[in-house]
């Protein structure tokens, strides 16, 4: 069953352009350019009912304001959505009943109360009945292990803590759309790791459709079959991360510490330079050499130290896109 | 409707709850009012030193309309003061979008999310300073003006909330704007002299223009058996207009929203 259906969705936003100091300030005070950013430009997908689906893309790519348009926040320029049969902008009671909105950079949590008064809130607003309120809290608290925190002032929470009550705070009426805004921003590895589990086990246990959007490669990694690109409001990939990977971050990066000083002539033999100091340098070596390449160099120098990561995904879509022009279109009023 | 009822309830408790966070600021606030109560009654008894009447009101009409405006004043700024203040913040923000994205009416939810405790200590003392003002009223008050009283301070209250959430709805147009949103003040203000004491253009346009009159005046003249019933009826047309002008503008800047950057 199709759960969210997008076709031709476009937002533009119109953004003033001011030129730098006073007098630019004046002269825009007088007469104002404006332009129209095309944040999301002719998008189409399909999301199957119980797919976990992610979102990437550099800062300003569209991601989020994809998100807010499905959630009904925003009325789109033009182009139809459809999310469990409704349209977000008209937003019903029945609709907004059944999806939840997280976003990392901001906050539902009563910053002055426990997590708890909060929760008790959304109780009313979604009006979940007392027996099924109890069973989820206590199922929630369990797995996000909150049992300590939720009675704590909310602005004595760490940031971690405060992301898992946002998160269940969002869980509560156990929607079946979850959107997902950069959840792990600003956590740790390890508290990205728990969220990360966290959202997989919700999508098993409740067969929940979840939208993520992420700049963490990992996130999306460790929980998506399915990936959707998104670069300058052009949707530019659409499939499983795999391909993605292999097809455009063909290549890791290692980077070897040397005993004693080695000549960048002779590491270019190995790979692309890509950071050269006599004794740590960073190479870029295509994926499937990565195995015979790490075993040569340690067979041909004395290695102190040897890292291989993977690109990040702020270079991969770039490096598909960096021939792509910004979608401005320039309008003058 | 009882939904929204219980959830204004739980509003309320968080609002108390979170009032008890801060146990000084309830203190601080009692004794600010108190000496600003103490303060205002003095500065009126003073000028009635000096004159008969203002505007054709005598001192105690006059200390009739200055506990109306405390009360008024105490009750908008309970219910929605906080609100209001924290609207424009909201909508500059852009965290308006967990409000939009809960089946809940939205102006419901930004305007009563908060309850401010602290004003209510101007309510009581509005209600003492009233009481002193009825015993030096010459004529007792009857009922028909103590019922039509509670009407039109009702009235008063949605008047003074219907055009604070106006301006402060302009954010959505403007993005933010600062000062425009004291204008709840000045309205407060302007409404402690008389509109009695004005005449021609700016009399009719203190009352029907920027409704000031409604505020306190015609509260006071009401209890004191004053008000003719025309602005009786006026000030239910003016509350019934204003509030149905403040939902369309409303609903026309939600269409405007673009929520801040993330």
């Amino acid at each position: 069953m199709t759960a969210i259906s997008v076709k031709n969705l476009s937002k533009y936003y119109e953004v003033h352009q001011k030129e730098p100091g006073l007098v630019g300030s004046l002269k825009s005070f007088v007469l104002r350019k404006s332009y129209d950013v095309k944040a999301v430009d002719d998008i189409s997908f399909t999301i199957e009912s119980g797919e976990l689906v992610g979102f990437l893309g550099p800062n300003g790519a569209g991601k989020t304001t994809t998100l807010k348009v499905l959630s009904g926040l925003l009325y789109p320029t033009g182009g139809e959505v459809s999310v469990l049969g409704y349209t977000p902008w008209q937003r019903q009671a029945e609709f907004q009943r059944q999806f939840a909105l997280v976003m990392g950079q901001k906050s539902q949590v009563w910053w002055d109360l426990p997590p708890m008064e909060t929760f008790l809130i959304n109780k009313e607003i979604y009006e979940v009945p007392d027996a099924q309120f109890r069973d989820t809290l206590d199922e929630l608290v369990q797995i996000l292990e909150l049992e300590k925190v939720i009675n704590v002032q909310a602005r004595k929470l760490s940031l971690g803590e405060r992301m898992k009550c946002e998160l269940l705070a969002a869980l509560l009426h156990r929607p079946q759309v979850l959107f997902l805004d950069e959840p792990t921003i600003g956590l740790d590895v390890v508290m990205q790791q728990n969220i990360r589990n966290f959202v997989r086990e919700y999508n098993a246990r409740y067969g929940a459709t979840v939208i993520l959007t992420s700049h963490y490669m990992r996130d999306v990694e460790a929980l998506c079959d399915r990936v959707l690109i998104i670069d300058h409001g052009h949707l530019v990939f659409d499939g499983d991360l795999d391909t993605v990977v292999r097809r455009y971050a063909d290549y890791k990066f290692m980077t070897v510490t040397f005993e004693s000083p080695v000549a960048e002539s002779d590491l270019a033999t190995y790979g692309a330079v890509v950071a050269y100091r006599p004794r740590t340098t960073t190479l870029r070596i295509a994926r499937n050499a990565v195995p015979q390449v790490s075993a040569q160099l340690l067979q041909d120098y004395p290695v102190l130290d040897l890292n291989i990561v993977e690109p990040e995904v702020d270079d991969v879509v770039r490096q598909l896109f960096s021939g792509g022009k910004p979608a401005y279109a320039e309008v003058v009023s | 409707m009882q939904r929204y009822a219980r959830l204004y309830l739980a509003f309320a408790k968080n609002s108390f709850l979170n009032a008890l966070e801060y146990r000084l600021s309830f203190t601080v606030w009692s004794i600010a009012t108190i000496c600003y109560t103490a303060v205002y009654v003095a500065s009126v008894q003073i000028i009635f030193g000096h004159v008969q009447t203002i505007g054709g009101w005598r001192v105690e009409q006059m200390l009739v309309l200055a506990a109306t405006v405390m009360i008024v004043d105490g009750i908008v700024e309970s219910i929605f003061g906080e609100n209001m203040n924290a609207l424009s913040g909201l909508i500059n923000r852009g965290e308006l979008d967990f409000v939009l994205s809960k089946p809940v009416n939205t102006r419901f939810y930004v305007s009563t999310r908060k309850f401010d405790w602290d004003p209510l200590v101007q309510v009581v003392l509005g209600g003492g300073v009233l009481r002193y003002a009825l015993s030096l009223l010459a004529e007792p008050v009857t009922w028909i003006g103590a019922l039509l009283y509670l009407g039109m301070v009702v009235c008063a209250c949605l008047i003074a909330y219907s055009l604070w959430f106006i301006i402060i709805s302009a954010t959505f147009f403007v993005g933010r704007l600062n000062n425009v949103a004291h204008l709840y003040y000045n309205l407060i203000e302007a409404s402690r002299v008389p509109t009695d004491v004005f005449r021609g253009a700016l009399r009719l346009g203190l009352t029907f223009l920027l409704p000031v009159a409604f505020i306190a005046t015609v509260p006071s003249q009401a209890l004191m058996g004053l008000l003719s019933p025309t602005f009786a009826l006026a000030a239910c047309a003016m509350t019934a207009g204003l509030l149905i002008l403040s939902h369309l503008f409303w609903q026309l800047a939600l269409t405007k929203y673009s929520s801040a950057s993330s």
